[in-house]
């Protein structure tokens, strides 16, 4: 039982608290936690890869319970899910086989580098798309009226391949699978790469596909679950789940992913852009403090000293930061959403027959 | 509701919202249904049947933390303790089967498979006893 840490209240505590935010997050826009719960479980003393595969293995069940939740309230695309989510499980195949072949060949340190210049580079490109199309709906004042499919995805929708076309209810049309194919396989390589393949599935869905953000935040649900089923097989087989960590987690993120996806009933769906925006943008700034560190275990800049581990802190913390801000956002959200709702109903029932 | 059914006049000490709050409040089960029958012995049948129809709506509003719900929540907050309890009790003999590898990958689906279903069922009713509920 090598590489399994004994667990004290404290680690117990930690661990449920960001499992609840992670899954609070994760009902929300699909997926989230994850990017926070490893390094949360390596700090503690726990091996990289019990780390990510302990990480995986709640990740299904928590992904099971939301899909089923959402799906209750008819946002889930499982024909689109399961699609994507097969063809994720091949996207994580050569990302972890990527993983491999650079800590092979750079250490620890190169394998570092790599994850957190793949966090800035996706982070700051889709992360900050969908933050200015969110601050465009809010500027626009255009936040009430139906999400509509952009000039992007009228396009794909227009492409048609004899044998290849699906259709999909979610957005009432036949795509092409070589379309959805490469766009779950991205998922799938990120999500071996950063642990979060939902930074690039879900905006993919929405301006790729044009799947309303809600759909797409809960199909991602059902990839989740598909991919971490895949990763859990893999890495139990291999003997590197701890199932105590697991199961704490998962036990923190069941009552989390409830209220996030309650909250996806009340709020105005460009929320999920801004919640999603908000949270890559603030781990994209987590992971730059890390970057000269790696830079300099890596011989590429010179040493560091003790400014190593304060930077190892802070973007620790900015990212625990990351996910109590977007917990912040939904919670904020759900709240006046419920208190307008209850006035509607209010008003209707007082209103004379 | 029952302030509209009535249409008092603005300036009577019930035309005032903060008098209606605890009113309706106060108003028992009984209190309702007699106000009802009073309305539609008056021959005022639409005036019953929506006094009625307020009372049916916050009946079934209050069905949700019925005492039938919150056992039921309680037994699956039980049976999840009890999960988590088993796995802490049994946690060498647990953890080695497990990291074991190969087929023993099977246990840790069924666990993961066996606390989603258990824990999962308590936290939604968990919430919604607690009146978290999905916008209908």
């Amino acid at each position: 039982m090598s590489g399994f840490i004994v667990l004290d209240p404290l680690a117990i505590a930690e661990l449920f608290v960001v499992g609840f935010i992670g899954g609070l997050v994760s009902g929300f826009i699909g997926s989230g936690g994850a990017f926070v719960l490893t390094p949360a479980m390596m700090s503690m003393g726990v091996p990289g890869i019990v780390a990510v595969a302990s990480n995986i293995c709640h990740k299904f069940p928590k992904a099971l319970v939301g899909a089923m939740k959402r799906a209750k309230f008819g946002q889930v695309d499982v024909k689109l899910g399961v699609i994507m989510g097969l063809s994720a499980e091949f996207g994580m195949l050569l990302g972890a086989q990527i993983q491999q072949e650079i800590k092979e060949a750079f250490g620890d340190a190169g394998s570092n580098l790599y994850v957190s210049a793949a966090f800035v580079i996706v982070l700051g490109v889709v992360g900050g798309f969908v933050l200015r199309d969110a601050w465009r709906l809010h500027r626009t004042g255009r936040t009430d009226q139906q999400e509509t499919a952009g000039r992007l995805a009228l396009w794909v929708r227009s492409i048609h391949i004899p044998g290849t076309m699906v259709y999909f209810k979610s957005i009432d049309a036949k795509i092409s699978v070589l379309v959805t194919i490469p766009i779950g396989f991205a998922t799938g390589l990120l999500a071996a790469t950063i642990a979060v393949g939902g930074f690039i599935g879900v905006p993919a869905m929405i301006y790729v596909m044009g799947i309303s953000s809600l759909m797409a935040s809960a199909t991602e649900l059902v990839i989740a679950f598909v991919m971490g089923l895949g990763g859990t097989i893999k890495f139990a087989w291999e003997g590197f789940v701890d199932v105590r960590l697991a199961m704490i987690i998962l036990a923190g993120s069941l009552f989390g992913i409830q209220i996030g996806a309650i909250g996806t009933t009340y709020v105005k769906p460009y929320m999920v852009k801004v919640v999603m925006g908000v949270i890559m943008i603030m781990v994209l700034v987590s992971r730059l403090f890390v970057v000269p560190v790696y830079m300099a275990d890596l011989g590429l800049i010179g040493s560091l000293g003790a400014a190593a581990a304060v930077l190892n802190r802070i973007s620790y913390w900015v990212m625990i930061l990351a996910l109590v801000v977007g917990a912040g956002i939904i919670g904020k959200s759900l709240w006046f959403g419920m208190r307008e709702h209850a006035r509607e109903q209010a008003l209707k029932q007082a209103a004379p027959a | 509701m029952l302030k509209a059914a009535i249409h008092l006049p603005a300036g009577a000490l019930g035309a005032h919202p903060a008098f209606w709050g605890p009113a309706n409040r106060a108003m028992t089960k009984f209190d309702t249904i007699m106000t009802a029958v009073t309305f539609a012995e008056r021959g005022e049948a639409a005036t019953a049947q929506s006094i009625l129809s307020g009372l049916g709506s916050r009946l079934t509003a209050g069905g949700s933390r019925s005492w039938g719900r919150i056992a039921k929540t309680a037994a699956l907050g039980l049976a999840s303790l009890g999960l988590y309890g088993a796995l802490f009790v049994f946690e060498r003999p647990i953890l080695a089967f497990t990291s074991e590898g190969g087929a023993s990958m099977a246990a840790v689906i069924a666990i993961a498979f066996a606390f989603s279903a258990v824990h999962g069922a308590f936290t939604g009713r968990f919430w919604e006893i607690l009146g978290l509920r999905a916008k209908r």
